[in-house]
């Protein structure tokens, strides 16, 4: 099996989510990372190479998770976007699966259901790179 | 979750009969400051106290202030929305 760590980034403007998120996957196994803003993930995610993203779609500042989408899929195609968000309107969804999205969540979710489907992702690629 | 009212289960389905609506954007608005602030402590519980850690004091004042973010918001909106408490 292949020991190199999952890396995973966490995108949400919520400093307490980027935290606690973040302590629950390092605890967890994973190499987890966090940025607060757009412009924060998109540079941090050139320099870490997250395999698997949690996006949050309304971001504070102008570019918004879509657009973070958008931009991970373009430099990063092999990463997993996985939406977490409180906005399940239907054209959201759509254009986010559209965009690439593997997986939309609506918030509020729990842990143990946000554990399991990024676990999911987890294994799938572990599996992979055998 | 609170316990429920004696008339709860007779509440909702007069919702559900009556076809009650929530407004749009107020539904927006309690899924958005709900939403987050509930996660955040799901996220501030699930990855401490569930795991069996003890939770910090100044956790313990993150909860509080997420909590005290729900009520700022629901005051807001009965406010905006003039419900009469």
């Amino acid at each position: 099996m292949n020991k190199r760590k999952i890396k995973l980034l966490i995108v949400d403007d919520e400093k307490d989510i980027c935290k606690f998120v973040k302590l629950l996957f390092k605890k967890r196994g994973f190499s987890a990372f966090s940025a607060l803003s757009g412009k924060k993930a998109i540079s941090m995610a050139k320099r870490i190479k997250p395999d698997i993203a949690l996006i949050d779609i309304y971001l504070k500042k102008k570019i918004d998770g879509l657009k973070v989408l958008s931009k991970f899929r373009e430099i990063l195609p092999k990463c997993r976007c996985v939406i977490v968000t409180w906005d399940n309107a239907e054209d959201k969804v759509k254009k986010a699966k559209k965009l690439g999205a593997v997986s939309y969540l609506t918030k509020p979710l729990t842990t143990a259901q946000l554990y399991k489907v990024v676990n999911q992702l987890a294994q799938a690629i572990r599996k992979m790179k055998g | 979750m609170a316990n429920p009212l004696p008339n709860e289960d007779k509440i909702y389905e007069k919702i559900k009969q009556e076809n009650v609506k929530v407004h749009p954007l107020v539904w927006e608005l309690i899924k958005h400051h709900i939403g987050n602030d509930v996660f955040a402590i799901n996220a501030i519980v699930g990855s401490t106290v569930l795991d069996g850690d003890v939770l910090k004091p100044e956790d313990a004042k993150r909860l509080l202030n997420h909590t005290h973010n729900i009520q700022d918001f629901l005051d807001k909106l009965k406010k905006a929305i003039k419900i009469e408490t």
